[in-house]
């Protein structure tokens, strides 16, 4: 299937990431997306922190054994968002500091813009890795064992944990049953000949109605089976239930929290400390700052 | 014999003149494997879901183990009956097979140890054991559908209703789930199995057969009476199970089979004595 | 000249990856214009793949499918020389869309390929996409529509409301609208009541006895024994055997495919197992066998 691999699948391993607590690993992920979010000054410090992140995440990919090939499969989804931010950051802006080319009816394009891009891009496929390492290397229940154990503290205030839990891990039950059903169902509208691959904007919206409502109406129909099924078995959402599985925080995950706080710390620091250390910025400017004519 | 089941002139219909079952009578005693056979539309699938209550009847009642069937009673009549329903994959809710045969026990609060213990016991009953951390995405329909038995099996309920549960299956599933009913009801004579099925063949194996018809109960009686006129079968667009026309061919010759025989090899072993 | 050969094919999923699987090996046979041919095997044993080259929704990673004039494959091996024999140029290798106009596919569950808003716009989709004219187009649905059974005044019904019966031929509809030349069906009885699938057999029977060469893939064998011409077996991903649906159920070794056997041939095979007194490989109905019974009983 061409498109399973969009959030990353599981894939059966038995690395030491796959065996670390499933709460641990989503707090990591959130703590380390939050972290390349921080601002880190200029240009040159925020390249030299985010590869030291790069590196950590891609020695963290090869210790779970996550594959490199579904990471830019799920990326190849996402170069039209590319483009645009290209387009956005590059082209759009009309000022900057180190100037490329000024051309004569006073537009002009800048360094900055397609640093811009770069930096932006960057902490994308930084994203993009984290998630398919959480994904595939923790179990799809294991998730949202783990989501349901964050929002616990959410029952004082009558939050549905419970529900909300067991909504997400439907959820990710059925990813694999509907992305079958929904290549069946291409292959049935090709078969009369739909082409999903070429034509342009209001042709391809014409195609993707062809799958998206059918597919649609089946998730309606087995929606309501679940639920019936769910009842017929005694499921209450307001009652009490037991769990078949619970989580087990081990010595492993302790060692490993305090490698990733470690790591968040030096990232935090070097965002607290950016704006003293000189930059590479200067330097650019002493080589492109040509002057206008 | 004891009543478990008891449907008292069930109506059901949606709008006013679509009835779809109309004054709807009859009882299941305790440990009968009752098949229900009719066609799309004959009313079958909705008696299955207002004996769960998932639909609730606009006039008559059904009584289970005397009790009557309402929004009150329905929580404790779900711990005594358990439904296999037609899409294999729509009932599976748990991520895996031991999750899933596990989720109406944590409905019950069991506790996990427990649950654990039963899991192993009902998983190895429908021969699933060595699947358990499979995913539903690895099964075949008939393993998914063995999965659903285990999760009713487990919570130790008296009666059980296939609604159509082999009609999506290939050959092997068929056989499959046909050998495990069989199986189950030997190793509980206490389990009262409701089969509602388009299966002439499971049919004729069963201790009684309903034929419902346009909303009305047809025939309710042993297979052999049900099946005995062929031309009232082909009436209502119904064949007759293949043991019983070789059995009515030879009767016109004159040659008369025993009774109890139901099965083909049965009968083939009868002929050859 | 054969419509339809296979020559040679394999088929294999995820090549790339460690743990492909091979859905197809080897298979090679030939369908001719008229039959009626039945896809039989275990599940998984490659049938449903072997279909999809038909129409190049799959191609095959080694040998041909050539269907009419059109070569399916990926292999590049037999790309290069097929054009080097047959003058055939690379875009010949692509030309899905005449393709899937000839070449119908009825997938499992078909009532999940609605869409459109009205009955009557669903099954003018397909005619439309390989390039008729609106009014040619409708004209073509009409008639799909009326042979299927569905009368007029279901042509502005919505295909959401109508029964699950009506849909399945519906969709068959939006088939057959293309006139293709060869109709697949990939389980199309799966989840019918004896009704509605005796209807839709029937259907199939009729589009067969107007021309049409049918290929069904079908675990159903009183579908093989009443309708088909010739049965295809499978098993393992390869191809065992091609014969008449009579020599597939006298034949003695049928259970090793794990086929359901009709329960008429299951009886004559427990009749010979314990020893029957006469001879009953010349029976061909209940009533014939019957027959020889009443005989040995002496009446």
């Amino acid at each position: 299937m061409a498109n399973s691999n969009i959030l990353g699948k599981y894939s059966p391993y038995n690395t030491i990431i796959h065996r670390l607590d499933p709460r641990f690993k989503l707090f990591s992920l959130i703590l380390l997306m939050v972290v390349t979010f921080l601002p880190y000054g200029n240009y040159t410090n925020r390249f030299i922190v985010l590869g030291f992140l790069t590196i950590i995440i891609s020695l963290i990919m090869i210790i779970g054994k996550v594959s490199f090939k579904s990471f830019f499969k799920s990326l190849s989804s996402m170069w039209v968002m590319f483009i645009f931010l290209l387009i956005f950051m590059f082209f759009l802006p009309n000022e900057g500091k180190y100037l490329i080319y000024q051309f004569e009816n006073g537009y002009a394009l800048y360094y900055d813009g397609l640093l811009n891009v770069g930096h932006v891009i960057l902490r994308l496929l930084l994203m993009v890795a984290l998630t398919i390492i959480l994904t595939s290397t923790t179990l799809p229940m294991d998730i949202t064992y783990a989501l349901e154990w964050y929002l616990t503290p959410l029952r004082i205030v009558k939050f549905p944990t419970q529900i909300v839990s067991l909504t997400i891990s439907l959820a990710l039950r059925f990813i694999p049953t509907l992305l079958n059903e929904s290549n069946r169902i291409m292959n049935a509208q090709k078969s009369r000949g739909v082409d999903y691959n070429r034509g342009f904007l209001m042709s391809k919206i014409r195609s993707i109605t062809t799958l998206i409502i059918p597919l649609l109406v089946s998730c309606f129909s087995r929606s309501d089976e679940l639920a019936i099924a769910m009842e017929a078995r005694g499921y209450d959402p307001y009652k009490k239930r037991s769990h078949y599985k619970t989580l087990h925080f081990t010595y492993r995950d302790l060692l490993a929290i305090f490698f990733i706080l470690l790591v968040a710390g030096i990232m935090i620091a070097a965002s607290c400390f950016a704006s003293y250390v000189p930059g590479f910025d200067d330097f650019l400017n002493s080589i492109f700052n040509i002057p206008t004519w | 014999m004891e009543k478990i089941i008891e449907v008292k002139n069930i109506t059901f219909g949606y709008g006013k003149d679509k009835k779809i079952l109309d004054d709807v009578s009859f009882y299941i005693n305790k440990g009968e494997y009752v098949t229900l056979i009719g066609h799309n539309g004959s009313g079958k699938s909705t008696l299955a879901k207002l004996l769960s209550y998932i639909l609730e009847p606009q006039k008559g009642k059904i009584y289970i183990e005397n009790e009557e069937l309402n929004e009150k009673s329905i929580k404790d009549i779900r711990n005594k009956i358990g439904i296999v329903f037609q899409n294999p994959d729509n009932q599976f809710i748990g991520s895996t097979v031991e999750d899933d045969i596990a989720f109406g026990l944590e409905n019950r609060n069991i506790e996990q140890k427990k649950m654990r213990e039963i899991v192993k016991e009902y998983s190895k009953k429908v021969g699933m054991d060595k699947f358990l951390t499979k995913e539903p995405e690895e099964l075949s329909g008939g393993q998914k559908q063995r999965v659903a038995i285990a999760g009713i099996l487990a919570l130790n309920l008296k009666i059980m209703i296939f609604d159509e549960a082999t009609s999506m299956l290939d050959p092997e599933g068929v056989e499959e789930i046909r050998n495990l009913i069989l199986k189950m009801k030997k190793e509980n004579p206490e389990l009262t199995l409701i089969s509602i099925t388009h299966d002439i063949e499971e049919a004729y194996l069963s201790d009684r057969v309903i034929i419902l018809n346009e909303g009305k109960v047809f025939k309710n009686d042993i297979p052999s009476n049900v099946f005995s006129n062929e031309e009232e079968m082909k009436k209502i667009n119904l064949d007759i199970p293949f043991v019983l026309k070789i059995k009515n061919k030879l009767h016109e010759k004159g040659i008369i089979i025993d009774e109890n025989i139901k099965t083909i090899e049965e009968l083939a072993r009868y002929i050859c004595r | 000249m054969s419509l339809i050969n296979f020559d040679n094919i394999s088929f294999i999923y995820n090549k790339k990856d460690p743990n492909h699987y091979d859905a197809l090996k080897e298979v090679s046979f030939n369908i001719e214009r008229g039959d009626f041919i039945a896809l039989v095997g275990h599940t998984g044993s490659g049938k449903s793949t072997l279909v999809q080259t038909l129409n190049g929704l799959l191609l095959p990673t080694s040998g041909y499918t050539k269907v009419l004039d059109y070569y399916v494959t990926a292999d590049k091996e037999i790309i290069k020389k097929l054009r080097k024999e047959k003058g055939l140029k690379k875009k010949d290798f692509k030309k899905f869309a005449s393709l899937r106009k000839e070449v119908g596919m009825v997938f499992q569950f078909p009532e999940y390929q609605l869409f459109s808003e009205t009955i009557l716009k669903d099954v003018m989709f397909g005619p439309l996409n390989f390039g008729m004219k609106e009014e040619e187009a409708k004209n073509k649905a009409i008639e799909a529509l009326s042979e299927v059974g569905i009368d007029e005044s279901y042509y502005e019904k919505s295909p959401f409301e109508i029964s699950g019966g009506e849909k399945r031929r519906v969709a068959i509809a939006g088939i057959i609208a293309s006139s293709p030349s060869i109709l697949v069906l990939d389980e199309p009885t799966v989840g019918l009541d004896p009704n509605g699938k005796k209807e839709v057999l029937g259907l199939i029977k009729k589009i067969h006895e107007k021309g049409t060469t049918i290929i069904i893939v079908t675990h159903d064998m009183d579908v093989v024994m009443e309708y088909a011409t010739k049965v295809v077996v499978l098993k393992d991903s390869r191809f065992i055997k091609m014969v008449t649906p009579n020599e597939l159920f006298n034949s003695k070794d049928l259970s090793n495919y794990s086929l359901e056997i009709p329960s008429f041939y299951k009886f004559k095979r427990y009749l010979d197992e314990f020893g029957f007194n006469k001879d009953i490989s010349n029976a061909n109905t209940i009533d014939e066998l019957v027959d020889v019974i009443g005989e040995s009983y002496g009446k």
